[in-house]
C-alpha cells in the first residue's frame, strides 16, 4: 500500500499475502463465490478483537464467475486461489491480519491446515503491512516539506539551496524510476562573475544560467533572486515528485519565502557647478605632475557623481556597487591621427590590472574592488564617489560618451552564495572638447544625466569583457 | 624528461625558499593624519634591465572612518634618486622613460569611498617600466600620496576636503649590472 500526500491511494492486489491463507484449500471446492459469501475480516494487530469490516481497507471482489471486475485486474476467484483487491485509505497504516471466512459452517466449506484436522470456518490469518508510501524535501538534513503556505521556509535571496527529494515506505519491488521539481518564483541555477588578470587573455565576464523548467533528480540547486521585501506575502512552492514503477506518485510539496534586503535606496547626486563636464588640470597627475583631461566632475568634494544607496538586510552579508559601462571615445593626436576606443557593449568598468596584482584577494569585479560588510538586522550607507575623466595629453581633440549601468548588489552570508541585484542606476555622460590656437573649447552639446534615480531591479549585471581591455583604434 | 625534472624541482624550491626566508618586517613611513604609507620589494639587488616590482600599501592608521581617494590614473607619486657618489649630497630624479607616458584619451575614474580603521589597499609598480634605472649603483625610493583627513559627508559639509601627504619610508635598492 502507498499513500502520497496529495495524491489518493490506489489499490493493493493481495494475491501475495493470500498464498499464506490457503491450508484448507484442498477443502475449499464449494468455497465459491456464486453460493458462499466471503468474508474478509480485518483487524490491526495492535488493536484487539476482530475489526471485519473496517473501514481502512476497502475489499473488492472478483465477479461470481471468477473473473476480474473492472478496475481489479488481478481479482481471481478459483477452488485453490482467491485473488481480492483491497484500497487503503489515506490513513491506513500498520499490520493487518487478513481472514478468510467461510459463510457457513458446513462439511467443505471450511478450512483446515490438512485433510486430518477438524475444519473451521475460518483461515488461519495471514498479516498485511499497509505502509504510508510519502515523499519529503529536506535541506541540510532537515525536513522543510509538509509546512503550509502561511508558515513558509525562510530564506535569503541569493542564498543557495540545495533540496533533497526522498520516498519512504517504497513497498518492496518498487522504485523511484523519475523524479521532477517545480519551483515558483525566477529560480536560477548559477551566477559566475569572474575577474582574473592572471590569465592571456584576461578573464573578464559574468555568466548566468536559469534553472531548467522542470529539474530532475533527487537533488536541485538553485538561487532565489527575487522575493519578499518585507510584506511578508510573497511565498513561494517547491514541488518534488516522485514517479515510482508501478506507475504511482508521491509528491512532496515544501514552501519558502525568499527575502531581499528592505528597505533599499539608491541614487546618484551629480556635481552642480557649471559646466559638469569639463576640461582642466587638476583632475589627473601623472606622478604628481597635473595633466590635461576632460572630466565630469571636479575635483572632490565636488565629484562628478555619488552614489547614494542605504540598505537594510535580514541576514547581514556584503554590499557592493557594480558597474557595467557602453563606452565610445575619440581622439585626435597632435599628429593628426584619429583614434576610437569603442565597446560596442556593456563591459565591466574594472579595477584594472595593478589594482589586481597588488591586491589578489581583493580582485574583485565589485566596483573599485571594494565590497562592505553589512551587520543584520541593521541600515548601512555606501556612499561612494565617482569623477570619470579621459587623458587629453598629446590630443589635440577627445570626445567621450560613457553609458553607465550601476548595480547596488547584495550576497548573503553563506556558502555557495552569490550576488543579486537590488537596485540599477542609469546614468551617462556625453563631452567633447578640442584644442584651438592653445585652448581647449568645450563642445556646447555636451550632456549627462542630473541626479539619477535607481530603480528596483533583480537583473543580474552580465558582461564578457573589460573596460581596460579596451584599446584604440585608428581611424 | 628534463623538462618534467624541472617542473618537479620548481615547486619544491618554491617551498623551501617560503620555509628559509626570513620573516618580512614591513617598514611604515610616519602617519600623516590618519594615514602610512609603505613600500617594499621582494629583494634588495636586481640586475639591470629586471622588473623591479614595488608595492606600495596605504593604511587608516585612525580610529574613525576616513575618505579615501582612489585615482585609476595614478594613485601614487613615485620618487626614484639615482645612484651618485656617496661625497655628492645631492641626488637627482630618475628620469621618466617616454613609454611609461599614459595613452592618450585613456579613461579614468577618481573613486572616492569612505573607509574603515585598519583598511589598508596596494598598488604594485614596475619602477623599470616608468623610470630609468639602467646605470648600475644605489637607488632610493620614496612613494607619497595626498589624501583626504576627514569622511566624504564632513568634507561636503565643509565644501572642503582638508588633505594631507603622506610619504613612505625609504626603499633602498641596488642595481648591479647584468651577470653580476
Amino acid at each position: 500500500m502507498r499513500k502520497t500526500a496529495s495524491q489518493p491511494s490506489r489499490p493493493w492486489p493481495i494475491r501475495q499475502a493470500l498464498r499464506r491463507l490457503r491450508a484448507g484449500r484442498d477443502y475449499g471446492g464449494a468455497y465459491e463465490p456464486d453460493d458462499a459469501r466471503l468474508w474478509l475480516p480485518m483487524r490491526s494487530q495492535n488493536s484487539s478483537g476482530c475489526c471485519a469490516g473496517t473501514s481502512d481497507l476497502q475489499v473488492t471482489q472478483a465477479n461470481s464467475d471468477g473473473s476480474a471486475p473492472s478496475g481489479a485486474p488481478y481479482d481471481y476467484w478459483s477452488d485453490s486461489q482467491i485473488n481480492v483487491l483491497l484500497t487503503p485509505t489515506s490513513t491506513s497504516a500498520g499490520t493487518y491480519d487478513l481472514l478468510v471466512t467461510a459463510a457457513y459452517d458446513e462439511n467443505g466449506m471450511a478450512f483446515s491446515a490438512n485433510p486430518a484436522d477438524y475444519p473451521s470456518p475460518r483461515s488461519n490469518p495471514g498479516p498485511i503491512e499497509v505502509t504510508q508510501t510519502a515523499a519529503q524535501i529536506t535541506r541540510a538534513g532537515s525536513t522543510v516539506s509538509g509546512g503550509q503556505s502561511t508558515s513558509p521556509n525562510i530564506v535569503s535571496v541569493g542564498q543557495q539551496i540545495t533540496l533533497n527529494g526522498t520516498v519512504t515506505g517504497l513497498p518492496a519491488g518498487v522504485t523511484i524510476t523519475n523524479q521532477t521539481w517545480a519551483i515558483q518564483g525566477s529560480p536560477i541555477a548559477s551566477y559566475t562573475q569572474a575577474l582574473d588578470y592572471t590569465t592571456i587573455p584576461v578573464t573578464c565576464s559574468a555568466t548566468s544560467a536559469p534553472l531548467a523548467a522542470t529539474p530532475t533528480g533527487p537533488q536541485v540547486t538553485f538561487y532565489w533572486i527575487d522575493g519578499d521585501t518585507g510584506s511578508n506575502t510573497i511565498t513561494y512552492r517547491v514541488t518534488y515528485t516522485a514517479l515510482l514503477s508501478d506507475q504511482s506518485q508521491a509528491v512532496a510539496i515544501a514552501y519558502f519565502r525568499p527575502v531581499r534586503p528592505s528597505p533599499v535606496s539608491f541614487s546618484g547626486t551629480t556635481t552642480t557647478t557649471v559646466p559638469a563636464i569639463n576640461e582642466s588640470n587638476a583632475i589627473l597627475q601623472q606622478n604628481g605632475n597635473p595633466v590635461p583631461s576632460l572630466n565630469f566632475g571636479y575635483p572632490d568634494p565636488d565629484y562628478g557623481i555619488q552614489f547614494n544607496s542605504s540598505v537594510s538586510t535580514t541576514y547581514g552579508g556584503n554590499v557592493a556597487l557594480l558597474q557595467l559601462v557602453n563606452t565610445s571615445r575619440t581622439i585626435t593626436l597632435t599628429n593628426g591621427t584619429h583614434g576610437a576606443e569603442v565597446s560596442g557593449t556593456y563591459v565591466l568598468d574594472d579595477v584594472g590590472a595593478l589594482f589586481c596584482q597588488a591586491n589578489p584577494g581583493n580582485c574583485v569585479p565589485q566596483y573599485s574592488g571594494i565590497i562592505l560588510p553589512y551587520p543584520a538586522n541593521k541600515p548601512g550607507a555606501f556612499p561612494l564617489t565617482d569623477t570619470p575623466a579621459v587623458l587629453l595629453q598629446g590630443t589635440t581633440a577627445g570626445s567621450a560618451n560613457d553609458q553607465f549601468q550601476t548595480y547596488l548588489m547584495y550576497q548573503p552570508p553563506g556558502n555557495g552564495s552569490i550576488w543579486v541585484t537590488l537596485e540599477t542606476l542609469s546614468w551617462s555622460w556625453n563631452g567633447a572638447v578640442s584644442l584651438s590656437n592653445g585652448t581647449w573649447t568645450l563642445s556646447p552639446n555636451n550632456t549627462y544625466t542630473a541626479n539619477p534615480n535607481g530603480s528596483n531591479s533583480t537583473t543580474l549585471p552580465l558582461w564578457s569583457g573589460c573596460r581596460t581591455s579596451l584599446t584604440y583604434n585608428p581611424q | 624528461m628534463l623538462f618534467k625534472s624541472i617542473l618537479t624541482l620548481v615547486p619544491m624550491c618554491a617551498m623551501l625558499g617560503q620555509e628559509m626566508a626570513p620573516a618580512k618586517v614591513v617598514e611604515w613611513g610616519p602617519a600623516a593624519g590618519p594615514w602610512q604609507l609603505s613600500i617594499s620589494s621582494n629583494k634588495s639587488h636586481y640586475p639591470v634591465g629586471e622588473a623591479i616590482k614595488v608595492t606600495g600599501t596605504i593604511k587608516n592608521v585612525s580610529d574613525r572612518p576616513v575618505l579615501f581617494l582612489n585615482s585609476t590614473f595614478s594613485l601614487f607619486v613615485i620618487d626614484v634618486r639615482t645612484p651618485m657618489p656617496s661625497w655628492i649630497p645631492m641626488k637627482p630624479k630618475a628620469r621618466l622613460l617616454p613609454e611609461s607616458a599614459p595613452q592618450p584619451g585613456e579613461a579614468y575614474h577618481v573613486i572616492g569611498v569612505d573607509v574603515p580603521p585598519a583598511w589598508q589597499t596596494a598598488r604594485i609598480l614596475d619602477l623599470n617600466r616608468l623610470f630609468d634605472m639602467s646605470e648600475p649603483g644605489e637607488y632610493r625610493i620614496k612613494f607619497s600620496t595626498t589624501q583626504p583627513t576627514v569622511t566624504m559627508a564632513e568634507g561636503q559639509a565643509a565644501h572642503d576636503n582638508a588633505k594631507v601627504t603622506v610619504t613612505s619610508n625609504e626603499l633602498v635598492i641596488m642595481i648591479v649590472a647584468a651577470g653580476k
